[in-house]
Formats: structure tokens, C-alpha cells, sequence
């Protein structure tokens, strides 16, 4: 239930749902194109020191400034995470503290390879980046398609996936459906976003940056084990076009989202229970194409929710049961109304979806 | 589009996921490990231990040292064609008024001389073996069949404070009617065999045994000895009419194989007073922190199964502090007291639990014993 419902939110928080879109402002470029061996070396300085000097790629290519902003990034993600995470050593995880330091250290971590994959991005990208966002005007989206779950403790194999994401400007209201064929399996979500604030442009156009309110409810029902919860949710989402760090990064974007959860556990023939649960998410991602109908996006993301089809990861060893599982999803337009998508999730199941999306109100530009 | 190398995210999926591929069953290879806990064959000599129940220290052909991890233990013992003159059996971690006997195949009694040890969880002795001969070995408690009300103790999560850990087994020994101990996870801070050693050197000034079960501290070295030292993870007994069970949790999920054990010694334990003793809650009472499964389907899956199987409390460890609440209608407790990092703030500081249970009516009442 909640992949493809963040799926649906990334594509919103991508930007693809807002209206009379038009082509972000065109960013000054480098005065040329790296040479082969340069554009080689970049990359593999990316990757080594790159992995633990975030923007030594930048600096190889001769990107200085941007090199700069991806280290203080990088910086500033350890700091938060040695912090949050000493925090939570010498607390013992205090139940007053927990929640604060555990989002710190998943926003440490995450800004962390977030940069990490930018500094990557940014050197191996083609000129003006790999893609750029839907410019174009979408009222409706539905999707329709099946997951495949691999999960050794669950019977479901199968889920038939179906929802829409009615786009009104500031507002959104994305419902969705999953259920096995035998229907035993079953997860409802009605999320409802509202954008706050985001960069102000013309209007209809693509916001590089944008924050909304999430309030979402979410109902799941496992028959075949006799249990069902129901969650209430409340969280701040968050994107960027991450060439606002440096015009190499055109084409591609971060994600965030951090909110609480409350969730109430029902069992068939016992007393249930409720609980609270912590929201955190973090992703990368590049549009991919340029102009026409073939364009998309695609997307990896760290998702600190256990609700999930997916669960949170087997983390072997002492991290055992503190992690939430990775999810990656690309959808891409091959016609004016028409696309695809995919996505999969690891946690404690692995989880692969196909879907057809249809758009309604959407043109090209 | 330009057809150039990019950092595609689903590249970067695939590789984080290709590096976790087979996580999904993350404690296999210890069910596989559980089922060969009692073996061993060494110079011709066997044993095999009932159920699993104690873990075979040391086997040669002048001895055998068994752990034992619960309060009765039967072996099947076999010697070879050429035999020693003497042969030391040498079982720990017992009851401290256990008895060992050892029969043949015709129920006759074998002969034994004792070994004098000053440690009351011992019994040590010696005997002529016989060649190509095979002997029922059983430890005994002789309060086994009472069904009157008893006491036993819970402790999880020492880790690194096996230095200290000697002060809470004083404290332990002042509970004079307390049978056992039962150790619901992290009994050291990495797994290795020096600290599941130096932790064995330390219970001798504990007079009532210990039966455990790993935490995910004893997972911190690849060649988890916690098999060799103490037994199974996963394991199901029954004493004075309870039944104790303990499972694996320390990857904050039970193996499938688990479920099916769980199953059984659910069904075993449906007219008794029925513990079950794991260290990774299914739950963790504060949601924010989820010091618990990693998966809250499988959350509600173990609980539910839980209750529908009657159990009359879970205990579980792995959050360093005491919560007292209730899931599916089951009384619960996270005791993680020994000594580990404590949960700041609450007040509560090491600690352990004491359990008076009366078999008859499957009931209990519990109470927390502050060490510091």
C-alpha cells in the first residue's frame, strides 16, 4: 500500500502535478564540455576519494563551487548524524529524546549519500543533466497494475494495485487501493497534501523547490493471520531540483519527509493495542528526457517506515530491526497520456510492481 | 536524450539490494545451527542431547562436558570398540539439587564416583565405560513432577558490564526460593568467545542456573560461538507444570522454521502456565524508537499467534530499561537490566525480574528487584 502511495508522492513531489508548467530557467552551464579523459577522471574521483570527500569529482571536472557546497553538505550530514547518534548512545535511547536524535541521524545519513550521489551525478551526466521535469499540465493521474511480494513469512504473493492522484493546484488527494486476488491481503490509503510554501515562479510553473503537509490515513487488514491496523499520519515533505546546488546537478533532485504516525493494531477475537510510529524519508532522483511525450523520472529513496508491504530491513547483526527498507521507482511517459512505471522495495519482503498510468489533462510543451 | 553513463537510482538500488540479497531469511543458518546444538562424535565417543538442550562443551575420550540450558536433560551417550579405563562427565549449569544418572539400554544402573567440585550448578563424575556400550544420561530435578507454585528469575542485556555482572548475581542469590534464571538475550557486547567465557566464569557465583537465548549482541562475530557455549536460541521446556519458551529474535525477526517450532510448543504448552522469552520485542511500547521487529506486519503476526496460544506472559529484552504493558492481550515485559547502556531518565537502572508462578491455577505475579 504505501510504495506506490510514496511512489504517487514522489511523483508529486517531483513536481509532475502542478500546473501550466514551463521550463525551469535555464542555468549557466560550464563553458564547455569536460574532454573523455577528464569526464573519466572525474568519475573515478567521484568514486574514490568521492565516496568519503563528497564533491572531489566536482573539483577534478573543475566544478570548484560546487565541489564546495556538496563538502559543506557532506559536513554538515556528519555532524548531524555523530551528533544524533552520540545522542542516542548516551541516552540509551531515552524514550524523551528518541524521536529527534533518530531523525537526526537519518538526515545525516541521508544528506550523506545524497551528496555522495550528486557529486557522482553531477560528473557522469550528460550536458544539462539527464532530464527535466514534466513541463507540462496534469489534473488526473491513474494508475493500475500488480506487485509481486516475496515475503517468507506471508502467504501474499500478489497484489492488484490501483489508485489516482487528483492534482487541484495547491491541494492533492492521492487514494489507493492494494488487495491480493483472494483479497485476504488488503491496504487502503487516503493521503491528502497541501503545499505550503515552494519557490515562487510564474504561475503553473515547475517549482525547483517546494514543501507540503501530508495528512494521510492508511487501513491494512491481514486476513489469512487475523490482524488489521489502521494509521493516522501527519508529516512535512520536502523537495529540491538540486541544480540549485551547481548547474551540473540540472536534471536531478533530493527528497525529504519527516512526520509521526499513530497507528491502531486490531486482532480478530483479541484486545488490540495502539502504538506511534516515526516517519523519515530520503531520496534521490533524475528526470530522464527532455522534451516530448518520452520523458520520466526515477527515483531511490530510504523509507524509516516497518507498515510497508516491504517491512523494514534485515539488518544482519547489532543493527538488527532499526532500519526501513529501500525503495526505487522510475515511471516514464511514452505518449501524451499514457506511461509506465515500476517500482521495487526491499525490507523484509522484496516487492516489484508494474503499472499503466493514464493521464488525464496533461499536454506537452 | 544523450545515451551517456549516469547514476541511475535503479543502478543504485539493485546494487545496495544485491548486496542484501538473502536477508530475507537473516536466521537461517542459526535454526540450522539450533538443530545441531547436543551433538558431537569425537575418538569414537558420541552423545546426542534430547531436544537440544544442553550444548556440548567438550568431547573426547576421557570426558564430556555438556552446558546444560534447561532444568532436565536426557543423552544418549555412546562409547566405542576401544574405551578408556576412566571416562569424567562433567555437566554445568545445572539445578543446584540436580541429579545424574546413567542407565543402559536394560534400565540397569550404572555405577558412579562423584568428583568433588565446590560449584552448586555442577555435578561431575566419573565411570568405567564399558566398549560398543550406549547409556541413557539424565539429569533430574526432584521437584520436576511437583505442580506447587515456584519462583524464577529474568535478566536480559549485559553486554559489555560482565564485569559487574557478579553484583546482580548476589543479588539473585538472596531470592532463596528462586529454581532459575532465564537470560532473555545480549549476554556480552559482541558474541566472542572470551567474553561467552569470561560471562561463564562469572555465573559460578550464581547458585541457580542460567537458560538463555541470544540477543543481537551475539551476533557481532561471524562464527556465532553462542552455539558452543550456551545452546539453542530457539528451544521449548517444561518445568513443574510451565512450560518455558525461548525463540530467536535477535535479527528482530523469527526465522519461518521458528514459527513452525513456535506452533508446536504452543500447542505443547495450551493447558500449562506458558512463558516465552525472547531478546527483540515484537513491539516496542515507545513506536518512535522501534527497538523491535522490523516489520510491524510480523509484529502483529507473532502476537496475535501468541495469544491465540494462550501464553500466559511474554518477556522480552534488547530496550535497557522496564516497561510493563500489555499486546493482543498478553501481559508483557522488556526488562533489559543487566548493565548494558541504560535508558536514561527513567529511574530504573539495572535491575531484574522475579516470577512466582503457581502452575496449577496458570497464574503468576511479578515484581522488579532493583540491584543498584
Amino acid at each position: 500500500m504505501v510504495a506506490p502511495a510514496l511512489g504517487l508522492a514522489l511523483c508529486s513531489t517531483a513536481g509532475i502535478g502542478d500546473a501550466d508548467l514551463a521550463p525551469p530557467p535555464a542555468l549557466p552551464r560550464p563553458p564547455c564540455e569536460p574532454s573523455a579523459v577528464r569526464k573519466g577522471l572525474s568519475i573515478g574521483a567521484a568514486l574514490l576519494p568521492g565516496v568519503v570527500v563528497h564533491g572531489a569529482g566536482h573539483w577534478v571536472a573543475g566544478q570548484p563551487q560546487t565541489a564546495r557546497r556538496l563538502l559543506l553538505l557532506e559536513g554538515s550530514s556528519i555532524a548531524a548524524a555523530f551528533v544524533s547518534l552520540a545522542g542516542l548512545v548516551t541516552t540509551g535511547a531515552s524514550r524523551y529524546v528518541v524521536a529527534p536524535l533518530a531523525l537526526g541521524a537519518l538526515g545525516g545519513a541521508g544528506l550523506f549519500t545524497t551528496t555522495w550521489l550528486s557529486d557522482l551525478y553531477g560528473v557522469a551526466a550528460p550536458a544539462g543533466g539527464t532530464g527535466r521535469p514534466l513541463d507540462s499540465t496534469r489534473r488526473l493521474r491513474i494508475q493500475t497494475g500488480l506487485r509481486a511480494v516475496r515475503d517468507p513469512l506471508f502467504e501474499t504473493r500478489w497484489l492488484i494495485a490501483h489508485g489516482f492522484e487528483l492534482d487541484a493546484g495547491s491541494i492533492r488527494i492521492s487514494p489507493e487501493l492494494q488487495v491480493s486476488p483472494d483479497a485476504r491481503h488488503r491496504r487502503l490509503a487516503f493521503l491528502f497534501d497541501r503545499r505550503l510554501s515552494g519557490e515562487r515562479t510564474d504561475p503553473g510553473r515547475h517549482p525547483r523547490w517546494q514543501v507540503d503537509a501530508r495528512f494521510g490515513v492508511r487501513d491494512f487488514k491481514e486476513g489469512n493471520e487475523g490482524f488489521g491496523t489502521t494509521t493516522a499520519e501527519l508529516a512535512l515533505r520536502g523537495r529540491i531540483d538540486l541544480e540549485l546546488l551547481g548547474p551540473t546537478l540540472a536534471g536531478a533532485f533530493g527528497s525529504a519527509e519527516l512526520g509521526y504516525a499513530r497507528e491502531w493494531h486490531r486482532f480478530r477475537d483479541l484486545p488490540g493495542y495502539s502504538w506511534d510510529a516515526l516517519l523519515g524519508r530520503i531520496g534521490f532522483g533524475v528526470y530522464l528526457g527532455h522534451r516530448g511525450d518520452l520523458r520520466g523520472q526515477s527515483t531511490v529513496a530510504y523509507d524509516h517506515r516497518r507498515d510497508t508491504v516491504a517491512g523494514g530491513l534485515h539488518l544482519p547483526g547489532l543493527p538488527a530491526g532499526y532500519a526501513g527498507y529501500l525503495e526505487h521507482r522510475t515511471e516514464f511517459n511514452f505518449h501524451r497520456n499514457w506511461g509506465v512505471a515500476i517500482d521495487l522495495a526491499y525490507g523484509s519482503a522484496f516487492v516489484g510492481g508494474l503499472y499503466l498510468l493514464f493521464n488525464f489533462g496533461r499536454g506537452t510543451s | 536524450m544523450k545515451s551517456e553513463i549516469v547514476v541511475h537510482p535503479l543502478a543504485v538500488f539493485l546494487l545496495i539490494a544485491l548486496v542484501g540479497v538473502g536477508c530475507l531469511d537473516v536466521a537461517a543458518e542459526r535454526v540450522a545451527r539450533d538443530q545441531e546444538v547436543g551433538r558431537g562424535e569425537a575418538d569414537g565417543v558420541r552423545i546426542e542431547v534430547r531436544n537440544g538442550w544442553a550444548a556440548v562443551r567438550r568431547l573426547d575420550s576421557t570426558t564430556l562436558e555438556l552446558w546444560a540450558n534447561a532444568p532436565e536433560i536426557q543423552a544418549t551417550l555412546t562409547f566405542p570398540n576401544q574405551t578408556t579405563e576412566r571416562f569424567q562427565i562433567r555437566i554445568r549449569n545445572t539445578l543446584p539439587d540436580a541429579q545424574l544418572s546413567l542407565s543402559r539400554t536394560d534400565g540397569a544402573v550404572v555405577s558412579l564416583a562423584s568428583v568433588n567440585t565446590t560449584i552448586e550448578t555442577e555435578r561431575w563424575v566419573e565411570l568405567e565405560p564399558e566398549p560398543n556400550s550406549s547409556l541413557l544420561l539424565e539429569v533430574s530435578a526432584p521437584d520436576s513432577a511437583l505442580q506447587t507454585p515456584f519462583e524464577f528469575l529474568a535478566l536480559a542485556d549485559v553486554q559489555d558490564a560482565i564485569g559487574r555482572v557478579g553484583q546482580i548475581f548476589a543479588r539473585m542469590n538472596r531470592q532463596k526460593t528462586a529454581r532459575f534464571v532465564m537470560f532473555a538475550g545480549d549476554i556480552t557486547e559482541r558474541g566472542q568467545a572470551d567474553e561467552l567465557e569470561r560471562f561463564q566464569q562469572e555465573q559460578r557465583a550464581l547458585r541457580i542456573p542460567i537458560f538463555v537465548t541470544l540477543g543481537n549482541h551475539e551476533l557481532g562475530t561471524s562464527t556465532l560461538p553462542y552455539y558452543d557455549y550456551f545452546g539453542r536460541g530457539s528451544q521449548s521446556f517444561s518445568f513443574r507444570g510451565a512450560r518455558f519458551t525461548t525463540l530467536d529474535s535477535a535479527s528482530a525477526t523469527l526465522d519461518p522454521q521458528v514459527y513452525d517450532w513456535l506452533d508446536d510448543w504452543l500447542e505443547q504448552g495450551r493447558d500449562q502456565a506458558h512463558f516465552v522469552f525472547m531478546h527483540v520485542p515484537p513491539i516496542d511500547p515507545i513506536g518512535t524508537r522501534n527497538g523491535c521487529f522490523s516489520s510491524r506486519a510480523e509484529s502483529n503476526k507473532l502476537v496475535a499467534r501468541l495469544a491465540r496460544g494462550g501464553i500466559s506472559a511474554a518477556v522480552y529484552g534488547h530496550v535497557h530499561s522496564y516497561y510493563s504493558f500489555e499486546h493482543a492481550g498478553i501481559p508483557a515485559f522488556i526488562s533489559g537490566g543487566g548493565g548494558a547502556i541504560p535508558e536514561r531518565f527513567d529511574g530504573i537502572g539495572r535491575h531484574f525480574l522475579v516470577f512466582q508462578v503457581d502452575p496449577v491455577g496458570r497464574s503468576f505475579r511479578s515484581r522488579v528487584v532493583r540491584v543498584d
